[in-house]
């Protein structure tokens, strides 16, 4: 029995009258369906975990040279002697190998036979004078300008995980197409965007500055682009939140329906 | 919308609150609410049934057009 009537399908009366009857007779599979939907939050936060620091492992290298030439400026601070041979820094470049795809313009020894085999660099890090204080030419200008791009970079890698995680919760509260849940879709795809955008910007001031210090007879610098995947999964992101916006007011039109 | 819903007429000349045709009509009083105010996108025929069976009207006793009022363009934006 149901409002004095015992007859009337339940399923032509409104969207709230069937909320009130699940509300007291929760189905099972709701419960599945927030069991699936944890293990894939859960699932989707190792995964960016792993990538940013397996992305952190393999630059590791880098970041404990970096670490290196630092701490050696802070300790020549005091020591005139070493302070010539601390005002340097490291360059990291991207090479290409000459006109021609089947240049090997170097050579190395291959101890398992004994022998110097041809071979080419795609990679290489070079100890070379780092930039003055007083120096105010636009490439000291355009190395300053990557440390406050590598900080929004750092900020963007926490944002991310943090709007996808007030979603989730939205999510397991059975709240779908709701106003909250488009702004935060709408900003993990802003923000992936955006960083594909800020990589490309650091990447490019890299490359300039390196053209600018460094040219090779074998090599030629190479600019390194950013990985498009990037830029796709923001876009992708962005997709799904406009159908969450489709959805939302359909579920409106839906509510009003009487 | 241009279309005016005139329930609260029917249910004064009925006689009849509110809570009293929910009950009677099956759907909650928020709902039926909603439609007295304007604010209803859709109604079912069903609902609509219901309504002029407890209030003994037709149709036309509950909805009106009027083409002085600002139609409701939100429905057919993409």
């Amino acid at each position: 029995m149901f409002f004095g009537k015992s007859n009337v399908d339940l399923r032509r009366e409104s969207d709230l009258v069937n909320y009130e009857f699940y509300s007291i007779n929760p189905p099972m599979k709701l419960n599945m369906k927030s069991g699936k939907l944890g293990m894939l939050t859960v699932l989707a936060i190792v995964i960016y975990a792993v990538m940013i620091l397996s992305s952190f492992i393999s630059e590791m290298d880098d970041f404990m040279l970096g670490y290196e030439m630092g701490s050696n400026l802070g300790r020549s601070i005091t020591d005139s002697t070493k302070q010539e041979s601390a005002m340097k820094t490291v360059y990291f470049l991207d090479l290409k190998a000459g006109e021609s795809i089947s240049t090997f313009p170097d050579t190395i020894c291959n101890l398992k036979g004994a022998q110097k085999i041809p071979i080419r660099f795609d990679k290489a890090q070079i100890l070379a004078d780092a930039f003055s204080k007083d120096d105010k030419s636009a490439l000291r200008l355009m190395k300053q300008l990557e440390i406050p791009l590598s900080l929004l970079m750092l900020v963007i890698v926490v944002l991310i995980p943090v709007f996808f995680i007030k979603l989730n919760i939205s999510l397991k509260k059975e709240v779908v197409f709701d106003k909250s849940n488009i702004k935060c879709m709408r900003w993990i795809g802003i923000l992936l965007i955006l960083y594909y955008f800020v990589m490309l910007t650091v990447s490019w001031i890299v490359y300039k500055t390196n053209l600018m210090m460094f040219e090779f007879a074998e090599y030629k610098i190479q600019f390194k682009q950013p990985d498009l995947i990037w830029i796709l999964l923001g876009v992708v992101v962005l997709l799904f939140a406009e159908v969450l916006y489709r959805g939302s007011k359909m579920k409106d039109e839906q509510d009003l329906t009487i | 919308m241009a279309i005016i819903v005139n329930l609260d007429v029917q249910m004064a000349k009925r006689k009849i609150s509110l809570n009293d045709l929910s009950e009677r009509v099956g759907i909650t009083p928020a709902n039926l609410s909603i439609l007295k105010t304007g604010k209803a996108k859709a109604i079912r025929f069903s609902t609509l049934e219901a309504i002029c069976k407890e209030l003994d009207c037709q149709p036309g006793d509950i909805l009106e057009w009027n083409e002085d009022v600002e139609p409701d363009l939100h429905l057919h934006s993409p």
